[in-house]
């Protein structure tokens, strides 16, 4: 375990070597200086590291940051400055889209800001939705992070009020049309009512690459079935 | 532990191949040369007339850039600058026109060109081009224009490294050796199995008295092309923005101010803001994406301003002397000249013109500026009140959150937070008309007569490396940040206007034309700067007509290769 913490060090540093050798566009970051919030129990971001990426700004600039973070529970991105080690709320109304990099991974998180109105995403105005595969049909999810419960613990010596958080994963495609489908504890369904069409083909697509749907994965593989079916009509 | 060993160096091994993949670009970082090259339509103008001219820039990092800026100035030869501009570079050139005042003097004139790497590198990187410019008026310009000895010029600045000197063959070529007036001319560029290659060509047809010739056919001792080392990894270095560089001095001994922080912005109803740091010498640089924009530059820290003068370098000014090159001058071309005198005064007394401006092409440079915000907090509409005599007053009565007070000799103001419903402890940044106003008092006296709206952002706010306790931006109803600009220690900058390609008509004989029954007097028959050959054998036919001027015209063919060779041919036509 170990070594391979040591590897990914290794591999860390390594891409940070190149990350910082990059040359960076003229684009300046800025927002609110902001207090971490207290009284939540959870995390409220979809991954607790601060982690390299990028914003692209509505007017086309772009810019590259060390430390990033999203949000999940009030949907919005977070910098850190280094050298003031302030946490900046990156002002959201700038941002097209933003991405993060897991470190070993060269493939980037990519969140873009989109309206969004559902029953299921109580939110109104606009949505940083994580763009799990683009094609035809787009799949996205939103890294929500929700209320549980309030809780009453002790910290210290004082008895407070907490809120307890937990994630909650929204997933949506947008089709052709620019239509937003769901896609609700019951994926097979949701896709089945989205292209009742294909509803046959998707089943027996589905049925062939033993795709139940389960996880993640499952989830975009099945859109990429759903693209290739497009692609031959 | 050998295994694991082993396994460290192969994952060393295999991240350094990723990252010296991914660092390709990198490695080329070293050195690399920008190849700037300049063209016009002729060498002899009268003022007065239209200069036509084109430049090329190839960087050999990335052949295909995006696009570009580069600026360019008309200079005499006493260094006045007379005509300065700014190109927008697309498919790795650019080209356009501007006017000859009429008032110019006759004499030897350098139309100088450069990019922000150049500029950054010294005058000495400039790409420039001798013109002779007569002045309409003048009955003996060879007095002014007398041919220098070639032992009496200093030439200053050296050969390009390779000159094609001006060959034969059918490389160029025209169907005839003379032709009728009005009649209709086609040249063909046909290039040899050997002369084949990318290759960007101007294409110019005027009269042969109107290009000059230098002893020893050393065609082109002005630098029409010129190759630099550049550094691009330099951000100075990027040529899709404006470079503006200027000094922080100490206002009592002149001498630089290192780490002086300065603010960029320029008038606007939004605020657009940059931020730079004085280096060690006291220089400072900002690279600025938008040029179309007056910028005016000050410190951040107003209470530096007494003992702090900015100086905003002149980007247009040359710095080094012109020394005409020796130019082969004989009798006929001063009756060229004089003839054109006369065309010239017909043509502007009968407002004859064969100039066409084109569509303004989409922009190539980045034309962004960063906003400080995006929403202010709270927006105020002064005409939504009743009117306030002054600021003061118009915080106090109607924005509570803004406390202003008399503290010693000056005012000092502070907003409250609205999170946390306290006072900042510092003051707020201050906007007039989106200029930075370092001093309270400069505005305090502006009531509901002047000013328009005022923003109030009572946010902790971080821009960049910048810390704002709250901001308030103030819109003024009739530009009153100039008042407050010429009191203070700003310096500004307004960069010149920018050159959109623009063409010389060729009227068509064969059809029914507007230029039927007025005199065509062109002088230069065609200016073509566009055209293109790629590696394969691509035969181009260029199409014109002549006009009513009968005499010896030369088709002279320019251009610079993929690998940065000079390029020129010339044939002869007579049109009679």
């Amino acid at each position: 375990m170990r070594a391979k913490n040591k590897h990914f060090t290794l591999w860390y540093i390594l891409m940070m070597t190149f990350y910082s050798a990059c040359p960076q566009d003229n684009a300046t970051l800025s927002g609110e200086i902001i207090q971490p919030s207290t009284g939540l129990k959870g995390s409220q971001f979809y991954i607790n590291d601060w982690l390299d990426g990028e914003i692209f700004f509505n007017d086309g600039s772009r810019v590259t940051v060390e430390k990033l973070r999203y949000n999940g529970y009030a949907d919005e991105v977070l910098w850190l400055h280094e050298g003031s080690k302030q946490v900046v709320l990156i002002n959201r109304n700038l941002i097209e889209k933003f991405t993060l990099y897991l470190p070993g991974n060269p493939e980037p998180l990519v969140f873009e800001r989109m309206p969004l109105k559902s029953a299921l995403y109580q939110r109104t105005g606009d949505v940083f939705a994580h763009s799990l595969l683009k094609g035809t049909i787009s799949l996205f999810a939103i890294r929500q992070i929700v209320k549980k419960r309030d809780v009453i613990e002790k910290r210290g010596n004082a008895r407070g009020l907490f809120t307890e958080i937990e994630p909650q994963h929204i997933y949506f495609i947008i089709l052709p049309c620019g239509r937003v489908a769901i896609i609700d504890k019951s994926p097979r369904k949701s896709l089945y009512r989205a292209f009742p069409e294909f509803r046959e083909e998707l089943r027996s697509a589905f049925t062939d690459s033993r795709n139940r749907l389960r996880n993640e994965n499952e989830m975009i593989e099945a859109i990429r079935i759903i693209n290739d079916i497009f692609a031959r009509q | 532990m050998s295994k694991n060993k082993n396994t460290i160096l192969f994952f060393l091994f295999f991240a350094l191949i990723i990252f010296n993949v991914r660092k390709l670009p990198a490695t080329d970082f070293s050195a690399k040369k920008e190849l700037f090259a300049i063209f016009s339509d002729r060498d002899i103008y009268i003022a007065g007339e239209r200069i036509y001219f084109k430049v090329y820039l190839d960087i050999s990092i990335e052949n295909n850039i995006p696009g570009g800026l580069a600026g360019y100035v008309l200079r005499s030869s006493i260094d006045k600058s007379i005509h300065t501009g700014i190109l927008t570079l697309a498919n790795n050139m650019a080209y356009g026109s501007f006017n000859i005042p009429d008032t110019l003097s006759t004499g030897f004139y350098q139309l100088v060109c450069f990019t922000n790497t150049a500029k950054h590198l010294g005058a000495a990187s400039y790409t420039a081009k001798q013109l002779i410019i007569a002045n309409r008026f003048d009955l003996e310009p060879g007095k002014s224009i007398s041919p220098l000895l070639a032992s009496e010029a200093q030439v200053q600045l050296t050969l390009p490294a390779v000159i094609n000197p001006a060959g034969n063959g059918n490389f160029l070529k025209s169907c005839k050796k003379e032709y009728n007036t009005r009649e209709k001319i086609s040249i063909t560029i046909n290039p040899t199995l050997s002369e084949r290659g990318a290759t960007w060509l101007s294409l110019s047809v005027s009269e042969t008295d109107g290009l000059i010739d230098y002893p020893g056919k050393q065609v082109y001792r002005n630098r029409l092309i010129n190759g630099i080392e550049i550094n691009p990894k330099d951000q100075l270095a990027r040529n899709n923005a404006l470079l503006i560089s200027g000094e922080v001095l100490d206002k009592l001994n002149g001498i630089p101010r290192r780490n002086i922080d300065l603010f960029l912005t320029s008038p606007d109803s939004i605020i657009y803001l940059l931020h730079t740091t004085s280096g060690e010498d006291g220089s400072f640089h900002f690279i600025l994406n938008d040029p179309e924009r007056e910028v005016f530059i000050n410190l951040k820290d107003p209470e530096l301003q007494t003992n702090t003068i900015i100086r905003v370098f002149d980007k247009f000014s040359i710095n080094i002397p012109q020394l005409p090159a020796p130019p082969f001058l004989n009798g006929s071309v001063y009756d060229h000249i004089r003839k054109s005198q006369d065309i010239v005064s017909i043509n502007r007394y009968f407002d004859i013109s064969f100039h066409i401006d084109q569509d303004k092409p989409e922009k190539d440079y980045a034309g962004i500026r960063p906003r400080l915000y995006s929403n202010p907090v709270s927006h105020i509409k002064l005409d939504d009140y009743l009117p306030f005599a002054d600021l003061r007053e118009i915080a106090r009565e109607i924005i509570p959150g803004w406390r202003i007070r008399q503290r010693d000799d000056r005012l000092v103001s502070n907003l409250v937070n609205i999170r946390t419903r306290q006072y900042f402890n510092d003051e707020p940044a201050l906007f007039l008309d989106g200029v930075h106003i370092g001093h309270l008092e400069d505005i305090i006296s502006f009531g509901s007569a002047e000013l328009y709206s005022i923003d109030i952002h009572n946010l902790h706010w971080r821009y960049g490396e910048n810390e704002f306790q709250g901001i308030i931006s103030i819109n003024s109803r009739s530009d009153l940040y100039k008042s407050v600009v010429s009191n203070r220690s700003f310096d500004s900058f307004r960069p010149p206007s920018l050159t959109y390609p623009s063409k010389l008509i060729s009227p068509v004989y064969d059809e029914k034309t507007n230029y039927d029954n007025i005199p065509d007097l062109r002088q230069p028959l065609l200016w073509k700067p566009d055209i293109f050959l790629n590696h394969e054998s691509e035969i181009k036919t260029i199409n014109f007509y002549s006009g009513d001027l009968t005499g010896d015209f030369k088709v002279r063919l320019e251009g610079v290769t993929d690998e940065g060779n000079y390029i020129s041919r010339y044939i002869n036509i007579r049109i009679k």
